[in-house]
């Protein structure tokens, strides 16, 4: 009964983004402010409709409901209540509905919070976000349904993807559909001042924090995912350069260049089409995304369920926006044309203007790889592959530039660096990477990329620090100079910090930055793995560690059953117990390997069980993956810069 | 923007969405493969009975060599027409078939010719794949067309189907052998 | 000549199951050449599990194509014979690296080239937009004001924020 409910609701959530769409056209071509009104209410009453939607799916999914075909497909009975209310997004059908929930949830704030002060914009903004919850609405209620039954209702459900089942994987989607969806705000305000002329600093002010919340959205949201298929899949790595993986990576890549050039839009009032193209090509790349993963154009290890009908649904809304947002901006970007006046190029404008060029290079590579294998199969029907080994060699120059660019960037000022601020750090700067370069030597690191990323973390983290101190150096100096007692440094400090929130908090993300890169070169570089077979009493030395296989047993849950090892790891008396299992949940015949994980500061110790291969024998794959939990952590120092700079209130204002 | 930004901008919109529009029609599983019109890797195994089996023996003949195993759920689909096939050319003295039973155990692959029918001829048994691998095998079942020279002149990814014989392999059969086909070891 | 003895009586007591491993008692080491194999076969991509390495597929045909490497790799055969093996078998699909070869070099020099040009293009436009007239940006109160003064105050407030 609920789910029919929900169902209809969803199919008038459908006809009133039509009409959120309509009305705002129609107020805003015939001068009629009612329309506009109407329009305004349909986004909040399609909030109120998809909630009830997805809700009466989750209701389905908590109540056992298997005659809900989607339910039966994703969920059982024996499916733990974490994995069951969090199981909306286990397929297809039900991210998608996700994904338009969002949408309806950011174009409700959109207008709650935008209605007054962008009164011009919000007809066009109404229209454009309608258009496309309609264009998802489509999607759902005709290629995709999550309402639909079964008839007759099974008695049992086939159970969640076991793969799926991995608390990195409940919150990979959520974030990553969040920070896609929360991209379609700037989008839509960037479209409606191209429409409007209204092309000034207005819209990049009005959506800061909307951009900066989608990007670590998405940030979290691909961590996430990294985070999964390194506990989850067992393969000891945490990115595979996969097509779906970099079809969230590109929009993040282009997504980082547009949160740095809008900066410089705000201060010198220039790059006002670049701008503008770069959030289209990050809304345009995530829509893209969408349509290689669900299409079936790609192959994947995440391949999702595919259907012809969907790929050329997708494909032709994709035209059509790319179409749309492109040739607006083609058309009009005449009206933007600003005299540019650059007083040096050794200047903040032209650092950002050269991250822009890295960052879009990247995006460019992550594009050509993931559609040249698509380009020569369609054109000459021969088969390549482009993987990880090309990324690798290709990548890594690119993010050793960004790199040096961040660390040039504090000691940078607008217009016109001071070159004798250059001077008095530069020979410290360079002596302290060179000496970490030399120490990095003298461990036995030859690889030169690995050399180039130690000096390059010890650059940037050095030019952050020092910018710091040297800020704090000014402030002190100036408090005195104007005749109080000299503040408490840490006082002081506080007030620094506080008052600009924007800039501190975006030099807390580059140090983030440089914490996950050191655990990018850490367990890319230094990884050490065996494979062998090991039977009970066996041991092996794996680094410092020796790891001895104690036994071979069984362990069960509620929905699994699994061959577990104990293995027992010791090194300088510390001594720990790791037990990899080899799941095989009842349902889907698949079994999944759960690495046991042991994490430290410096490294992690990875046990992965294998097959046996014969009585009382086992393969073991072992590895030693040293700085991973650096990775994890160096994304949330870039979740807390990010906090705290949209902690910042509007400049100007 | 330049007109030429724009020209650009636009047509490289374009290219990409007319690539996805024919990219929808890829077969993302299929990888073709290299061996088409090159000397077939010889097959030296045992038979399901263990018996010694050569594919080299057969030169001189067109070969049909039939990739299959009794956990692939298409091979079943297939076998009826095998049989057929097998029951039809059984007198011709220019064709025959070989069959390749890999990853599999000799008592299911057994088991899997009394349920479905046997349609006469031998199978290599290649329980690690070995064969498989050495053939480019990914998947089952596959088939390859060997002409009298033991060279591979076309594979069929997926089941074959009724008809195949007559609508594909007859029409190499009877073809004049060309020049090149003919020196060619 | 440890290692061919070593080889052959793993051939004789593993047979055909491939699935050779130096098993001593107690404590045990990987067998040497296993470094090899696994170098080789995370380069391989394996057939039917999409766009993963041989290596770290766990599916059959790729614990199989592991086999086969290992069998080859302690059978003493170099690296790239073992790569043109599944490269005559499986096509340019195998390589998880493109080759360079032909068409491929789009994909190599693209980065390269896109790159190159940019920095060309960046530096001609901001050399062009440093010629560019200077807008006129005093107010009348400002006027009379040391332009030295006027941007050493520029360049405090433009330190300040952001």
């Amino acid at each position: 009964m609920w789910i029919e409910i929900g169902h209809i609701a969803a199919i008038a959530a459908f006809w009133l983004a039509l009409t959120q769409t309509g009305t705002a056209l129609a107020g805003v071509t015939q001068a009629r402010p009612a329309w506009i009104r109407v329009s305004r209410h349909s986004a909040f009453a399609l909030l109120a409709l998809l909630t009830l939607a997805a809700g009466s799916l989750v209701g389905a999914f908590l109540s056992h409901d298997f005659s809900v075909r989607y339910v039966a497909e994703h969920a059982s009975l024996e499916l733990p209540l974490f994995y069951l209310a969090t199981a909306l997004w286990g397929g297809h059908e039900g991210s998608l509905l996700l994904w338009a929930w969002l949408l309806a949830l950011f174009n409700g704030i959109t207008v709650w919070r935008h209605w007054s002060t962008h009164s011009r914009s919000m007809p066009w903004i109404l229209a454009i976000l309608g258009g496309l919850l309609a264009g998802f609405l489509t999607l759902i209620l005709f290629l995709s349904s999550p309402f639909e039954r079964l008839n007759p209702a099974p008695a049992n459900g086939r159970d969640l993807n076991p793969l799926l089942q991995d608390p990195g994987m409940v919150f990979h989607p959520p974030f990553l559909y969040m920070g896609y969806v929360a991209l379609a705000i700037p989008y839509a305000f960037g479209m409606a001042a191209l429409i409007t002329g209204q092309a000034g600093e207005e819209w990049i002010l009005a959506t800061r924090r909307w951009t900066l919340f989608a990007w670590i959205s998405l940030t979290i949201g691909i961590v996430f995912g990294g985070y999964w298929a390194y506990y989850e899949l067992g393969w000891g790595g945490y990115w595979a350069w996969d097509p779906v993986e970099n079809a969230s990576f590109m929009p993040w890549l282009t997504a980082t260049a547009f949160l740095h050039s809008v900066m410089v839009q705000e201060r010198r009032g220039i790059f006002k089409t670049w701008n503008l193209f770069l959030i289209i090509t990050t809304f345009a790349l995530s829509l893209l995304g969408t349509f290689l993963v669900r299409s079936g154009v790609l192959s994947s290890v995440h391949a999702f369920a595919s259907d012809p009908g969907r790929g050329v649904y997708i494909l032709f809304f994709m035209g059509l926006l790319l179409l749309f947002s492109f040739g607006v901006l083609v058309l009009r970007s005449d009206l933007l044309r600003t005299e540019i006046h650059l007083e040096s190029p050794f200047s903040k404008e032209s650092a950002f203007l050269f991250n822009n060029l890295l960052l879009v290079v990247a995006a460019v590579t992550v594009l050509l790889g993931t559609l040249y294998p698509l380009a020569i199969e369609t054109l000459s029907n021969a088969k390549v592959s482009v993987g990880a080994p090309y990324y690798n060699k290709v990548f890594i120059p690119i993010m050793l530039g960004i790199l040096l660019l961040m660390g040039v960037a504090p000691l940078l000022s607008w217009r016109r660096a001071s070159l004798t601020r250059l001077r008095q750090g530069l020979p410290w700067l360079l002596a302290l990477s060179l000496g970490g370069v030399l120490a990095a030597w003298w461990q036995q690191l030859t690889h030169p990329y690995g050399l180039a990323t130690i000096a390059l973390i010890l650059f940037v983290t050095a030019t952050h620090l020092l910018d710091l101190i040297q800020q704090l150096r000014a402030r002190m100096a100036t408090a005195s100079r104007q005749g109080g007692a000299p503040p408490a440094p840490l006082a002081a400090l506080w007030q620094l910090l506080s008052r600009n929130k924007r800039r501190y908090g975006g030099m807390t993300v580059h140090l983030g930055i440089v914490v996950m890169s050191a655990g990018f070169i850490g367990s890319g570089l230094f990884q050490q793995e065996v494979d062998l077979f090991l039977s009970p009493g066996d041991s092996v030395k794996l680094g410092r560690w020796t790891l001895t296989l104690e036994s071979v047993g069984s362990a069960a849950r509620q929905n699994w059953s699994a061959v577990e090892a104990v293995v027992r790891a010791e090194q300088n008396g510390e001594s720990i117990t790791l037990h990899p299992q080899k799941r095989s949940y009842g349902k889907r015949s698949q079994p999944t390997t759960e690495a046991a994980i042991h994490s430290t500061w410096s490294e992690d110790l990875y046990v992965v069980l294998g097959d046996s291969v014969k009585e009382n024998t086992w393969n073991f794959r072992i590895y030693r993956n040293p700085l991973v939990l650096w990775i994890w952590w160096g994304t949330a120092i870039m979740a807390f810069g990010v906090a705290f700079a949209m902690m910042q209130g509007r400049r100007n204002a | 923007m330049k007109s030429a930004w724009k020209a650009v901008l636009l047509l490289a919109i374009m290219a990409i969405l007319v690539l996805f529009a024919l990219g929808l029609n890829n077969d993302p599983h299929a990888i073709p493969s290299p061996l088409i019109n090159r000397a077939a890797p010889d097959i030296v195994a045992l038979d399901l009975a263990g018996e010694p089996i050569r594919l080299a023996d057969q030169r001189g003949k067109w070969v049909l060599v039939n990739f299959w195993g009794s956990w692939c759920v298409s091979c079943v689909a297939e076998h009826p027409y095998l049989i057929e096939l097998a029951r039809k050319t059984r007198d011709r003295t220019d064709f025959t078939i070989m069959g390749v039973d890999f990853k599999d155990t000799e008592q299911g692959a057994r088991q899997f010719l009394a349920r479905h029918g046997d349609p006469g001829y031998r199978h290599a048994f290649d329980p690690n794949q070995k064969i498989a691998i050495d053939w480019g095998v990914y998947g089952a079942p596959e088939s390859y067309l060997l002409d009298p020279n033991g060279r591979i002149r076309l594979k069929q990814t997926g089941p074959l189907y009724p008809g195949w014989f007559e609508q594909v392999a007859l029409p190499l059969i009877q073809a004049p052998l060309t020049q090149t086909e003919k020196g060619a070891p | 000549m440890k290692l061919k003895c070593c080889f052959l009586l793993l051939v004789l007591l593993f047979g055909l199951s491939g699935s050779a491993s130096v098993l001593y008692s107690g404590e045990r080491g990987e067998d040497p050449s296993e470094a090899l194999v696994r170098k080789i076969a995370k380069d391989l991509r394996c057939a039917v599990c999409q766009n993963q390495s041989v290596y770290e597929s766990n599916s059959d045909l790729a614990k199989d194509m592991l086999v086969v490497i290992r069998d080859k790799v302690r059978a003493g055969e170099s690296e790239a014979t073992i790569r043109d093996y599944f490269f005559q078998r499986y096509g340019d699909y195998i390589y998880l690296e493109p080759t360079t070869a032909g068409s491929n070099k789009i994909l190599w020099l693209t980065p390269l080239v896109g790159f190159v040009l940019g920095v060309l293009g960046l530096w001609g436009a901001i050399a062009h937009w440093k010629r560019s007239p200077v807008v006129p940006e005093g107010t009348d109160a400002e006027e009379g004001v040391d332009p030295a003064v006027k941007a050493r105050i520029q360049q405090a407030l433009d330190r300040m924020e952001v």
